[in-house]
């Protein structure tokens, strides 16, 4: 019995160190593109931190790569967060999207931010400066809909 | 002489282990690599079949640029099933829609009229997959419904249709900012409230 386990834990260690060497993607990027949300709009101070902090470790072209992100499977689930937010919304290339896209998204990050959607409880559970509060949000929806409006 | 064994199985387990996951890893790539390929290829004939109807059709008649009859009817049977609250086959529906708005091109469009429908195109099909992928989340199925009507009616009104239809408002739908949708039938039946409050709304528009 006591051997079992040994050969078991043994084979979870030999695992765990294989996985350390699964190539890994790098999204980071050293200058704000011209195409960058806070280059489309005026996008006040107060929503453009609350961007960074909450949404743009996923939603842009620079991540801020915390310590256990270097450890897998750690950032293998990263990695595909980042992938699959980027492709839903990328604020670094907000500019590139086309008028209508720009207004969907716009909607879109007000009423997953209303249902408390996003930021995903998977990110916020190692990132809870990222938690949006009651006025962070409103702040959010209320800049989102002046926008709007601006834009019809 | 038994640990040395012990050792030995252990380091040809691991050993074989990492292989086996390597051998999967790459077997995998050449599989997805296949499959894109395969997808391409059926996407291009898809297209190609696409335009062919497309010819006929504006072949016979004159001022339409194009033939939505096929992305409407996906879009009208997503509207039917969630008037019935039925989530699984709105997602299937949607499925369907997305490879219809993919094999749609217009014609005799305008170089403005082109860019205008890529664009519509693109959050169409963009607003089809949340749809389709959201079986579970029916709500979250309307929602992309909201923005979805609004591209079937901007599309409708570039590339026109010769089925007679209705644009429908409902008040209480979209948080109670209200909502609209395109229907074939000229009685109201709500896609965004479902069976709660199945004829909530109004005709707001005859199309043809």
């Amino acid at each position: 019995m006591m051997k079992w386990l040994k050969r078991i834990a043994i084979l979870l260690v030999v695992i765990l160190v294989g996985i350390q060497f699964i190539p890994t993607d790098v999204n980071q990027q050293e200058e704000i593109p011209k195409t960058d949300i806070r280059h489309v709009y005026d996008v006040p101070d107060n929503v453009m931190n609350i961007l960074q902090i909450s949404c743009y470790d996923c939603h842009s072209n620079n991540t801020n790569y915390p310590w256990y992100s270097h450890v897998q499977p750690m950032r293998f689930l990263m990695d595909r967060d980042i992938r699959e937010g980027k492709e839903e919304l990328n604020f670094s290339e907000f500019g590139s999207y086309s008028q209508r896209k720009q207004k969907n998204k716009l909607d879109r990050i007000s009423k997953q931010v209303k249902a408390d959607k996003m930021p995903l409880p998977s990110y916020l559970l190692l990132h809870s400066n990222a938690k949006l509060s009651a006025d962070d949000k409103q702040e959010i929806i209320n800049w989102v809909e002046t926008r709007l409006k601006q834009n019809e | 002489m038994k640990k040395i064994n012990i050792k030995l199985m252990i380091a040809l387990i691991g050993g074989s282990l990492i292989m086996a996951s390597c051998g999967n890893n790459s077997k995998s790539e050449n599989d997805s690599l296949q499959n894109e390929v395969g997808m391409e290829h059926d996407h291009s004939s898809h297209e190609l079949g696409a335009t062919e109807e497309n010819r006929n059709v504006s072949a016979n008649i004159g001022e339409m640029k194009g033939d939505l009859s096929v992305v409407l009817k996906d879009y009208f049977t997503i509207n039917e099933n969630l008037v019935e609250d039925d989530a699984s086959s709105a997602a299937e529906a949607s499925a369907k829609l997305v490879t219809s708005l993919k094999g749609f091109k217009g014609s005799k469009l305008s170089d403005d009229e082109q860019k205008e429908v890529n664009d519509i195109l693109e959050t169409a099909i963009e607003n089809a997959e949340h749809i389709s992928k959201n079986a579970g989340d029916i709500g979250h199925q309307r929602e992309h419904l909201i923005s979805l009507s609004t591209d079937i009616k901007d599309l409708i009104a570039i590339i026109g249709t010769s089925q007679k239809l209705y644009e429908d408002f409902c008040p209480m739908a979209n948080n109670n900012k209200g909502a609209i949708w395109i229907s074939n039938k000229e009685a109201i039946s709500n896609p965004y409230m479902g069976t709660k409050m199945p004829t909530c709304g109004k005709v707001q528009n005859v199309i043809n």
